[in-house]
């Protein structure tokens, strides 16, 4: 066989090698993204929330394991709206600096949802000692409207209640007061037999 | 929510409370915390100049101007505290305002021994009212009650979870299940407070819901639910205690054994609030047969409650008050949608059922009388519930005032069931029986407003009651929760409204 007539043959045939190894190489990487693909679906679908066994002496629910990302952040909300709810309903005054403060931080919380729960926590609460961590608080907050929500609790918190600076004992009424009972009571249509006895 | 099946034992009172005392030292219970967050906007000027208050009437001022208050759970504790024990400070430093075992979800439902729990008839006061007898208000005595569970932790054998059963009253034909939502809200309201007593802080609970009212609205015929709607997930759990109930009257769905239910939800409803703790309110006033025994609000000048016209004498001079005239007199109204977040717990371990657990709150506007200023209200009340542990001094079977009982032993709680015989029988008809026509037409075969519920349902008015005026025709509906009938032989005044007792004004009222 001629020599060049050889060379034209190997390279053709190292041509031909080349393309094969490339096209299967690619075809590789395709079929590996393929089963990364399956794989992480197959770990998606095992993240569902999956009632754990439960024992013979506690039926509490299932605790979901996490990896869904929507459903990790809403059972994440969930936990951290009981723990509002929680702290709020424990408040008896003389533990309220501590779940002050924990309120307070929880209004940097990413979510709104918690946010405002801690918003509405703190306003349940009608503590002043809230007030400096809701400024900063506000200092901080971009969204104007929860700005304005968070000044409104300050203003709530700092105005006094009904009952403040009242006497302490019984219902009286001021000697300067202006109400003087007529004398004769009128009745309102259909009043009733309830009615106290003329002054 | 409920206790064991060791506790199923007949027994007289006495020695039941001597079990409870034993049995009950470990037990968990179910507390709500109560808030009011109100903001209440009311006149603070009506004056000729810019100056408050000055001038006279007959000059016709041309300045108006408002101001704002503030009313929270520490200012309803505080009317509380001055009404029964004449001082604003009574229950000390850091009282709550608490719903004890509550529930407000609209999916729960009573055993029909419960639901028969009769009122309390404590004595004859012929001093009150000559030959009247006197009615210790709304008390469910446990002797009259076969339920007899109901002596502990407010019958908590007798309270479970139900799922709608496609009917507004009437049984399920086929399941025989009752419907639900006619009950909710449940409980009692409490004071919770600490005395120091002999070197030692103790607990105590005033039971003080008659100063509170609460309506829920129903609606029939409708699609799905009667009296509130719900986004909820429940599921059948297995489960291997021994004892649970996984039957009738919870669970009869056959393919569901050795099951209790679970789940978690979302309930809304509409809800109105009454709060009242002057003399107008008929539990705190000695002329009626509701009277608690505890007098309401009144001022030195007379009884000025909102209600009646012109009362004050006239005066030509624009003058503001320069004291508090009544200052712990109020009476208020909210109305609004209530939304329950729970989930089903065991509360205690042993428990038969799951109990619902969660946070509930009252977005509202309403109107007020609070210091003689009649008073705009928006805000919020809301109930934050928790377990905590009980004790033998829990207030469900406890009374502090230690009033005198037929038996020697007080155990009962307030509840609207005085007249729950105007609207049914007060107990549960046979699972099978047909409804019959009675007063609203039907009477129904579920409980609906019985002796044992705090709050009152109640649907759209019978009557608009309409009158004329003049030339003008006034329609308007009646305040929710009905007029009520108070006192003997005469209708009671509706505005501000009254609290939600379940009395029904026999005739309209009529125009002068």
């Amino acid at each position: 066989m001629r020599p060049k007539i050889v060379l034209l043959t190997l390279l053709v045939a190292f041509a031909v090698i080349g393309a094969v190894a490339m096209l299967k190489g690619s075809n590789q990487k395709a079929a590996n993204q393929d089963a990364a693909a399956q794989d992480s679906n197959a770990v998606s679908v095992a993240a569902a929330p999956v009632a754990k066994p439960q024992t013979a002496s506690s039926d509490a629910p299932a605790v979901p394991s996490l990896d869904s990302s929507d459903e990790t952040r809403a059972i994440v909300i969930s936990k951290e709206l009981d723990e509002i709810h929680e702290l709020v309903a424990q408040a008896d005054g003389s533990n309220n600096p501590g779940i002050i403060a924990t309120l307070a931080a929880k209004l940097a919380n990413p979510e709104r949802q918690v946010r405002d729960a801690a918003l509405d926590g703190l306003k349940q609460l009608n503590d002043t000692n809230a007030i400096p961590g809701l400024k900063q608080a506000a200092d901080n907050v971009k969204d104007p409207r929860e700005k304005v929500a968070i000044m409104d609790v300050i203003d709530f918190i700092k105005m006094p209640g009904i009952t403040e600076n009242l006497p302490i004992n019984t219902n009286d009424v001021s000697t300067n007061a202006t109400a003087r009972v007529h004398p004769h009571r009128k009745h309102a249509p259909g009043a009733s037999g309830t009615a106290p006895a003329p002054q | 929510m409920k206790t064991t099946l060791a506790l199923t034992v007949s027994l007289a009172i006495c020695a039941h409370s001597q079990l409870l005392a034993t049995q009950l030292l470990t037990e968990n219970v179910k507390e709500g915390t109560i808030t009011f967050s109100l903001t209440g906007q009311r006149q603070t000027s009506v004056s000729q100049t810019t100056a408050p208050n000055v001038g006279f009437w007959t000059n016709g001022p041309t300045h108006y101007q408002t101001g704002a208050v503030k009313i929270t759970q520490t200012d309803i504790i505080r009317y509380i505290a001055v009404t029964k024990f004449g001082e604003a400070n009574f229950y000390g430093s850091s009282p709550q305002l608490v719903l004890v075992q509550g529930e407000l979800s609209g999916f729960f439902t009573m055993t029909p021994d419960l639901a028969a729990a009769e009122p309390f008839l404590s004595y004859t006061d012929t001093n009150a009212v000559p030959n009247v007898n006197v009615y210790d208000v709304g008390r469910i005595l446990a002797t009259n009650n076969p339920d007899f569970t109901t002596v502990i932790g407010s019958a908590t054998n007798s309270l479970y979870q139900a799922l709608a059963n496609g009917r507004a009253f009437e049984t399920n034909p086929i399941t025989k299940n009752n419907p639900v939502g006619h009950l909710q809200p449940w409980g009692q309201i409490y004071v919770k407070y600490t005395q120091r007593v002999g070197g030692t802080n103790t607990t105590y609970y005033d039971n003080v819901t008659f100063f509170f009212g609460l309506t829920v609205q129903e609606c029939y015929d409708c699609f799905y639910l009667n009296s509130f709607v719900s986004d909820t997930a429940f599921s059948w759990k297995k489960t291997t205690t021994p004892g649970r109930q996984v039957g009738p009257p919870c669970c009869s769905v056959a393919s569901t054994t050795n099951s209790v239910l679970l789940g978690s939800g979302h309930d809304s409803y509409f809800l109105t609030l009454n709060f009242d703790d002057t003399q107008a309110n008929p539990y705190l006033n000695s002329t009626n047969i509701l009277f608690s025994g505890i007098q309401g609000i009144a001022p030195d000048v007379g009884a000025l409650d909102g209600l009646v016209p012109d009362l004050i004498s006239y005066h030509d001079s624009i003058t503001y008050p320069s004291g508090n005239a009544s200052p712990y007199e109020a009476r208020f109204t909210l109305n609004g949608i209530f939304t329950y977040n729970w989930t089903l717990q065991f509360v205690n371990p042993a428990d038969l059922y799951p109990d619902f657990v969660g946070s509930g709150s009252l977005s509202a506007t309403g109107f007020g009388f609070l210091q003689l200023y009649c008073t705009l209200l928006t805000g919020s009340m809301s109930i934050s519930e928790r377990i905590v542990r009980g004790s033998w001094y829990y207030p469900w079977y406890i009374n502090n005032e230690g009033d005198w009982s037929p038996t020697g032993y007080d155990v009962g709680w307030y509840s609207i069931g005085i007249y729950c015989d105007v609207y049914n029988t007060g107990f549960y008809e046979s699972l099978n029986s047909d409804v019959i026509f009675f007063f609203y037409g039907f009477v129904p075969s579920t409980p609906f407003n019985t002796g044992a519920n705090l709050t009152y349902h109640t649907g759209f008015p019978a009557t608009y009651e309409p009158y004329v005026v003049g030339h003008r025709l006034d329609t308007s509906l009646p305040s929710l929760g009905e007029p009520v009938v108070g006192g003997y032989g005469g209708s009671f005044e509706q505005s501000p409204a009254p609290l939600s007792l379940p009395f029904v004004s026999i005739e309209p009222v009529s125009g002068n």
